[in-house]
């Protein structure tokens, strides 16, 4: 597999080379903007952005302060109103147990973004960190990396973080226990495809001059890599981190949705959705808010994943 | 060309060692003991657990476990599954269900994909493309069991286009449904991989020089673009291949579907470590010769990349 990359890299020989000429011949006149200021220029003007960044916002405060939406308890059960469909009463109606959906729906987004938020902090600096590592030392440090690498992405995403959830079963069953396990489950088998993009676009950046001067005047590897390939090398890794973070979201739902991720007590997008699929037929309510919050929050991550890449890439404008 | 394939088939065995034995330890350090509920209500006499504990080479220290097991692979042994069933014919079986259905995800995916990308990539900004740009972010962010469950209920229950639940031997007709639930996620990647590419080469300079040269646009962009921008596609698609084989699990579990995914997960749940181990080892083993493949079909896609 290093061979694709390798290919890969090889084919695009017009690389960040052009994306820089061009940016400095659009801001040229004025004043010459460095590539991260114009992206943020780009993205300040992009629609995509204003609304993905709304909904994570609320989705976040979603997670921090529920009580911020709902003054409902999540677990105060009224059987006697059990699947009761959306009444002023209870906004999206009841579950199976009585529930209110509505507080369940705001409630169940911490996992989620908790998930999210670390599994794709996590991958980001272990993926990042090894693949700069691999690329900047090369050689047998590199192959010996690669082949790693390829051992975790061998083995399916989902299965991988299935056989991990499992063998840990009984150790740290309290809410934080269950989210770290996950978060541990999809870097372990997440981090790998991070660290191959960041190895490609650090041996895109390393042949060019600046990096050559600056090794000439003396600089240290350490310092090489923290202010000049690191910030050149980012681009795409930001770009996929943030269409990742939706994608792990979305990880956690179908785990918790196998029994295998959080379990009942714990309010959470994807137990609630395994809850209610029984009611498909009659009371579809039940599934449908959880779905619904549980996508847009994945389309706010993937829509914000979209507008970054425009922004930082100029050949798409 | 041989060559290249003999250098990349060494390369192979370390991954193939290292991600079997990683899925050995994380199967075998499942806490719990491993002839619980084998004997229905009561324990388990001693000596079955004496008798169970040598015949799967408990007593050992993992690794010794693991070299013992790698030697009855290499001997085409996998191990019989807790029913007393030989892995193989299970997974001879299973395999043949999961790897219908996966290529006929495969197939949808491409198809369905490729039309929509093209599409969008030659009508850049126009309706059309926004439309295909929407819709594949919906698909995208609606989770697969979510998508699973309303296909079954709507195209299945209501229409009654499609089998609700497929049998032990489907046909193909019965796995449509949920070949095209399995895939449809990889349709919204490809349809955007597919416009992304063609629209940054519909402007190169290659494309313009084939237009000036007189040929038709139907030429220029179905020779020259589309020829280029198949490459990340065919990289997702064969990278696709191998996740959706494992990733059928959810997709299983909806249709009722008697393949790998369900049987893995079945293992799983019923402590039955060899019928996983096994399983999984295969899997991983089509991923890497899907992913040879794929590297060998570059050099016929661009002819600038040669293995030699």
């Amino acid at each position: 597999m290093t061979d694709t990359t390798e290919t890969g890299t090889a084919v695009r020989t017009d690389g960040p080379q052009t994306d820089e000429t061009r940016d400095l011949g659009t801001g040229g006149p004025e004043k010459a903007r460095s590539l991260g200021a114009d992206a943020r220029r780009q993205l300040a003007k992009s629609p995509l952005f204003w609304i993905s960044a709304v909904l994570i916002t609320i989705f976040v405060l979603m997670a921090i302060w529920p009580s911020l939406f709902t003054n409902t308890n999540p677990s105060e059960a009224i059987l006697q109103e059990s699947r009761a469909l959306p009444s002023s009463d209870a906004w999206f109606g009841r579950d199976i147990q009585g529930y209110d959906v509505y507080a369940r729906t705001v409630y169940g987004a911490r996992a989620s973004i908790l998930v999210g938020v670390f599994t794709t902090l996590f991958t980001v600096t272990v993926g990042g960190a090894i693949g700069v590592i691999a690329a900047y030392n090369g050689g047998w440090l590199d192959s010996l990396v690669s082949r790693i690498a390829d051992v975790f992405f061998g083995i399916p995403f989902i299965l991988g973080a299935i056989l991990l959830m499992t063998s840990l079963a009984d150790v740290l069953n309290n809410y934080f226990g269950i989210i770290f396990k996950v978060v541990l489950a999809l870097t372990i088998f997440g981090w790998p495809s991070l660290a191959r993009l960041m190895r490609s676009s650090v041996f895109q950046v390393m042949p060019n001059d600046y990096i050559q001067a600056a090794r000439a005047l003396g600089a240290s590897p350490w310092r090489i890599i923290r202010s000049h390939i690191i910030p050149n090398a980012m681009g795409p890794m930001i770009v996929v981190a943030t269409i990742n973070l939706g994608v792990y979201i979305s990880v956690e739902a179908t785990l918790s949705f196998l029994g295998i991720g959080l379990q009942p007590p714990v309010i959470s997008w994807g137990v609630s959705i395994n809850d209610a699929i029984v009611g498909l037929r009659t009371t579809p309510h039940m599934l449908f808010f959880p779905s619904l919050f549980l996508s847009l929050t994945i389309l706010a991550f993937i829509m914000l994943g979209d507008a970054v890449r425009d922004a930082f890439d100029p050949k798409t404008r | 060309m041989g060559k290249y394939v003999v250098r990349r088939f060494l390369q192979m065995i370390p991954v193939i060692l290292g991600a079997t034995f990683l899925i050995f330890w994380m199967v075998y350090a499942l806490p719990g003991d491993p002839t619980a509920g084998k004997c229905g209500e009561r324990a388990c006499s001693e000596a079955y657990v004496a008798a169970y504990y040598k015949e799967h080479n408990l007593n050992d220290p993992l690794p010794v476990q693991y070299v013992k097991y790698l030697g009855k692979v290499a001997q085409g042994d996998l191990g019989t599954n807790q029913y007393g069933v030989p892995v193989k014919e299970d997974l001879a079986e299973r395999y043949g269900v999961t790897g219908k259905l996966a290529l006929m995800a495969v197939v949808f995916e491409v198809v369905l994909g490729l039309a929509a990308g093209i599409l969008s990539g030659i009508r850049k900004g126009k309706f059309i493309d926004n439309l295909v740009l929407v819709s594949t972010l919906v698909v995208i962010s609606v989770p697969i069991f979510v998508i699973g469950a309303l296909a079954q209920y709507f195209l299945g229950v209501k229409l009654g286009l499609f089998p609700v639940t497929v049998g032990s031997d489907p046909s193909l007709y019965e796995l449509v449904l949920p070949a095209m639930v399995l895939g449809s996620v990889s349709v919204a990647f490809v349809a955007r991989l597919t416009r992304t590419n063609l629209a940054e080469n519909l402007r190169s300079d290659y494309v313009r020089t084939a237009k000036a040269k007189g040929l038709t646009r139907r030429r220029a962009v179905g020779l020259h673009a589309l020829r280029n921008s198949l490459i990340p596609v065919v990289t997702f698609v064969g990278f696709d291949f191998g996740a959706l084989l494992g990733g059928a699990i959810v997709t299983e579990a909806i249709f009722n579907v008697q393949g790998i995914g369900s049987y893995v997960y079945r293992g799983i749940n019923t402590r039955d470590g060899v019928a996983v181990v096994g399983a999984t080892t295969v899997l991983v083993l089509v991923y890497l010769l899907v992913n040879l493949l794929v590297d060998l079909l570059y050099g016929f896609l661009d002819p600038r990349i040669s293995h030699d």
